[in-house]
């Protein structure tokens, strides 16, 4: 979306033109379930945050700003709902033990058998490491990594500085690869 | 298969996109369209009638002429005898 076509939508979202939040809705909604689903662990809960994330954003529209950039202003609304829910629930202890999005998944699209299964077998592995970091290594790389966001908007997402979420991602890369290879050779195996 | 650093960022944003609930979006976008033009309705309607401060301040002068109509009407009576 470009900056122009999304100044326009923002006005007309101001304006409460229901058609322009058609188009912000198939643009996003998808990816803010995505990213609160991988964040929060559970489909059912990130359904709950998404919901609540739009009708912010409805209850908001007429105070937008003319030139709010729609992605990070619904990721950031996102972001903070979850660290809400999260403080609340506190669902990383309760969840420990839980599934992975109650089994909805939809398989990225292969070439051949073999290579649907291999990438299977690759995207199990990342999406189990994932999960097993924390809520602040798992969102960042989730913002930068699976959405996209530059550093630095992702940094204005998690509302901290572009430095801070520089050594935040590196530290959150390296925490995930070492996942990987546990998960590959067991704690402390070699390769 | 090892996953090196180099390989990392690929690997993410080739992640498959998980499924929400599609009868539930359906309802949550009907419902947000709603709001939305719901909304934007009150402000319309808001700006075309008398803001809120004026109509309580015509309330309260009614209440007030009400008040010293009555007033003069006791002292009339009183004065014509009753």
């Amino acid at each position: 979306m470009d900056r122009e076509s999304e100044r326009s939508l923002v006005g007309r979202l101001r304006a409460g033109d229901p058609a322009a939040f058609d188009v912000v809705f198939e643009a996003y909604h998808r990816r803010l379930h995505a990213f609160l689903a991988r964040l929060t662990r559970r489909s059912s809960w990130a359904e709950d945050l998404v919901e609540e994330t739009w009708l912010r954003l409805v209850a908001h529209a007429e105070r937008l700003d003319a030139d709010t950039r729609l992605g990070p202003w619904l990721f950031t609304v996102a972001r903070n709902l979850h660290t809400s829910a999260w403080r609340a629930r506190r669902l990383d202890a309760v969840l420990a033990s839980g599934g992975l999005f109650d089994g909805r998944t939809m398989a990225a699209p292969s070439a051949s058998p073999f290579e649907t299964a291999v990438a299977d077998q690759l995207q199990e592995r990342i999406e189990r490491a994932l999960q097993s970091l924390t809520a602040p290594d798992r969102e960042v790389l989730l913002l930068v990594g699976v959405e996209g966001f530059t550093p630095a908007e992702a940094a204005g997402i998690c509302g901290i500085s572009a430095e801070a979420l520089r050594q935040r991602l590196s530290r959150a890369r390296g925490r995930l690869l070492r996942r990987l290879g546990e998960a590959q050779h067991g704690p402390g195996g070699t390769k | 298969m090892t996953i090196e650093d180099g390989d990392l960022g690929g690997l993410l944003g080739r992640l498959p996109v998980c499924a929400p609930d599609t009868r539930r979006a359906a309802r949550l976008r009907e419902q947000c369209r709603e709001r939305l033009v719901k909304r934007a309705g009150g402000r319309r309607a808001d700006s075309t009638s008398s803001p809120r401060k004026w109509k309580t301040v015509e309330s309260m002068s009614l209440a007030l002429a009400t008040a010293y109509l009555a007033a003069v009407v006791l002292v009339a009576l009183r004065l014509v005898g009753f």
